[in-house]
């Protein structure tokens, strides 16, 4: 098992210091494994603590995702696959188990850590879209870099550049983001999860609030972008959806499954023959 | 976060919902308008009165002395002059009398005589000369037969009902005024305040001439009941009027319990500390119910950013996942609780400033500031710099205050439950 440590034996060229925050990445495992997996989950574990007893959301998921590849984790509803997103996202924390991101313990860093890696090192696109209203494109698009203290000017430089790369007319930079469709927001948000250059972008049911033909362009985005060698994992319940990725993994109350595992529980789930036309 | 964006970010916020953000800072409006309307009225009061009694006059006191058994004449006046000398520079006496002024065909059936001395307009401060010059001690000396008429008496011993006061006066210097059968050489024209050009007719005019003058042609033998003192500058102006009333009482022989029927003195310090003591009072009260209005104002804020983060959850929980620490979102919404608290404050400046000049001239007109400011023209509401930093400093901790449980109830929110938010 990998341990990451927060400061490296040898200079590393990818750390970042965002808000006095060491975020020191792809630190401390050998340097072969380096290059190789962004995302390495062993045994992971967790447990939600409720009025209503205890749940156990995630049953000891292993997962290991190398650099630049687009990986659909597919599931119905109330397998997990959310929480396993947001564990990914840095935005919960694993009751057990390891998560490393670039080979860095996620589990050893505190809230200020974790906010930092976030704004440096993680892309998001949700399935509202999650734009802020009264706000245009380009400062949206922006925001990730408002909290990592970049200049104005390189913002600007880089949020056209992303913007130009999901495939946005220029005209549309100035529009508040209430002002264009929903195929054009979710572009939007995709552009805002590259711009700080992510190691992963984690997308949350993207296509779920889109017609098929939208979600298609959405979808052609994302494959364009894992051509130029972005690694991205995306959840969705859609069959359609998933075969757009480099490779599926499914996932039922909290395990993760292999093919024929899958196939033997959905055939079980849908045995009593009803609803057949 | 950088300070610009975060301004940037606190300032697109507050303008998202701006005429309830406007009704939010109503309550601390109105009660900084207030504060500052009763503040500048009040300071208007005291630059008015700063000018009047101001600079060398609060030396001068006030002395009325009026009893038929004990009557005050010149040679009273010149022992009180000699035994008090170390308390007086000088003492001006005054004395009144109401005749008839003609020129020509004009007359002024009511012209009040004043006959007093050179040093007149330094011990009465509603003496300005605006033209000519004041009679001088050796006129005294000689009982020459000059005398100083105001702007209403030139106005209408010289004038007609078109001239306008001040037109004639450098036009009447030299010319002469007949009062009880012989001629007065006019040395001098001196100001008149404003109202009173409203309240005297065409028959009234100010006329002063000199002591001298007056006792052997006007009115010889009438008792002196005016005088007016020039405190010097080591007497002591707390006790000076205590002092000058006893040596009264004693010169006279009129007891103690007697006397304060029989005089009345006053210094203008001691006219100006009543005023002021009044002020200050008025003032303390004044910011007693402006503090609660504010308390009031701010509990209203806090309610209201309250609302303001339950509305943004959602956005917060993005700002949070997209990187925003629990600094950057404090930041945030006490930055925009301030900016509410101080705007509310300069449109409370601004507009309580702009209702006392509204509510000076109503003020001015009808005379509600008569006995404290004695050209009501020349008033204008003031507000000091200090003052407006203070009120300006009280906004931004009422902000910081209220808006403190706001923003920290924003920064702790979860960020995954945030996002889940419906």
């Amino acid at each position: 098992m990998a341990q990451g440590i927060k400061t490296p034996p040898s200079p590393m060229p990818d750390s970042t210091v965002v808000n006095g925050v060491r975020a020191t990445l792809g630190a401390g495992t050998p340097a072969e494994k380096r290059g190789s997996y962004v995302i390495d989950i062993r045994n992971l574990h967790r447990i939600y603590e409720s009025e209503a007893g205890y749940t156990h959301a995630l049953k000891g998921i292993s997962l290991q995702v190398p650099r630049g590849e687009f990986l659909c984790i597919m599931g119905p509803s109330g397998s997990g696959k959310s929480t396993l997103m947001n564990i990914l996202g840095c935005l919960d924390t694993p009751t057990s188990g390891t998560y490393l991101l670039e080979g860095l313990d996620v589990s050893t860093l505190d809230d200020d850590e974790l906010t930092a890696l976030r704004a440096s090192r993680l892309g998001f696109v949700f399935q509202s879209f999650n734009l802020l209203p009264r706000t245009t494109v380009l400062r949206n698009v922006e925001l990730p870099l408002v909290y990592t203290n970049t200049a104005p000017k390189k913002r600007h430089e880089i949020a056209r550049k992303a913007l130009a790369s999901v495939g946005l007319p220029e005209q549309y930079y100035d529009h508040n983001s209430n002002e264009i469709s929903g195929g054009q927001m979710q572009r939007v948000a995709i552009a805002r999860a590259l711009v700080n250059d992510p190691a992963v972008i984690l997308a949350d049911e993207p296509t779920g609030n889109l017609d098929s033909a939208t979600g298609l362009m959405v979808l052609q985005t994302f494959r364009k972008l894992s051509e130029q060698g972005k690694t991205i994992v995306l959840i969705t319940h859609d069959e359609e959806v998933s075969t757009w990725a480099d490779r599926t993994m499914h996932i039922r109350d909290g395990k993760l499954l292999t093919d024929e595992e899958e196939r033997a529980a959905r055939a079980a789930s849908t045995s009593h023959g009803r609803g057949r036309t | 976060m950088r300070a610009t964006d975060l301004l940037r970010e606190s300032i697109v916020a507050l303008n998202a919902n701006r005429m309830r953000n406007l009704l939010t800072v109503l309550g601390v409006i109105i009660g900084i308008s207030s504060v500052i309307t009763m503040m500048a009225v009040i300071g208007g009061i005291r630059d008015c009165m700063m000018k009047e009694f101001g600079g060398g006059s609060d030396h001068i006191v006030n002395i009325s002395y009026f009893d038929e058994a004990h009557p005050a004449q010149m040679s009273d006046v010149e022992q009180l002059r000699k035994e008090m000398a170390s308390s007086y520079d000088y003492i001006v006496v005054a004395q009144e009398q109401s005749t008839e002024a003609s020129v020509g065909s004009k007359t002024c059936a009511g012209a009040n005589i004043c006959g007093t001395e050179a040093k007149c307009p330094e011990v009465k401060t509603d003496v300005k000369l605006s033209e000519g010059s004041f009679f001088t001690e050796e006129m005294v000396k000689n009982s020459e037969q000059v005398i100083v008429i105001d702007q209403i008496g030139v106005k209408n011993l010289f004038g007609d009902d078109k001239t306008a006061i001040g037109d004639l006066d450098s036009q009447v210097i030299g010319k002469s005024v007949t009062i009880g059968g012989a001629q007065y050489s006019i040395c001098g024209v001196v100001e008149c305040a404003p109202y009173m050009v409203a309240m005297a007719g065409d028959g009234y005019a100010e006329i002063y001439m000199p002591l001298t003058t007056f006792q052997q042609r006007i009115s010889p033998n009438q008792p002196i009941n005016s005088l007016y003192g020039m405190a010097s500058s080591e007497a002591d102006l707390n006790t000076i009027s205590l002092d000058t009333q006893q040596w009264l009482a004693r010169h006279f022989g009129i007891s103690d319990e007697n006397i304060g029927n029989s005089c009345y003195i006053n210094t203008n310090k001691e006219m100006i500390d009543q005023v002021n003591g009044f002020m200050a009072g008025f003032s303390a009260i004044m910011v007693s119910v402006a503090s609660i209005s504010l308390l009031v104002g701010g509990i209203g804020i806090m309610n209201m950013m309250l609302t303001n983060v339950t509305e943004r959850i959602r956005e917060i929980g993005l700002r949070k996942a997209l990187g925003a620490c629990y600094k950057d979102i404090t930041r945030q919404f006490l930055l925009e609780s301030v900016f509410l608290t101080l705007s509310g404050g300069i449109i409370g400046i601004v507009s309580g400033y702009l209702i006392a000049l509204a509510a000076s001239s109503v003020l001015v007109s009808t005379g509600a500031l008569g006995s404290m400011v004695s050209d009501p023209a020349e008033f204008k509401p003031a507000i000091d710099l200090a003052s407006m930093l203070v009120v300006a400093g009280v906004c931004v901790v009422i902000g910081v205050v209220f808006g403190y449980y706001p923003a920290r109830r924003a920064a702790r929110l979860d960020p995954v439950e945030a996002l889940r938010y419906q």
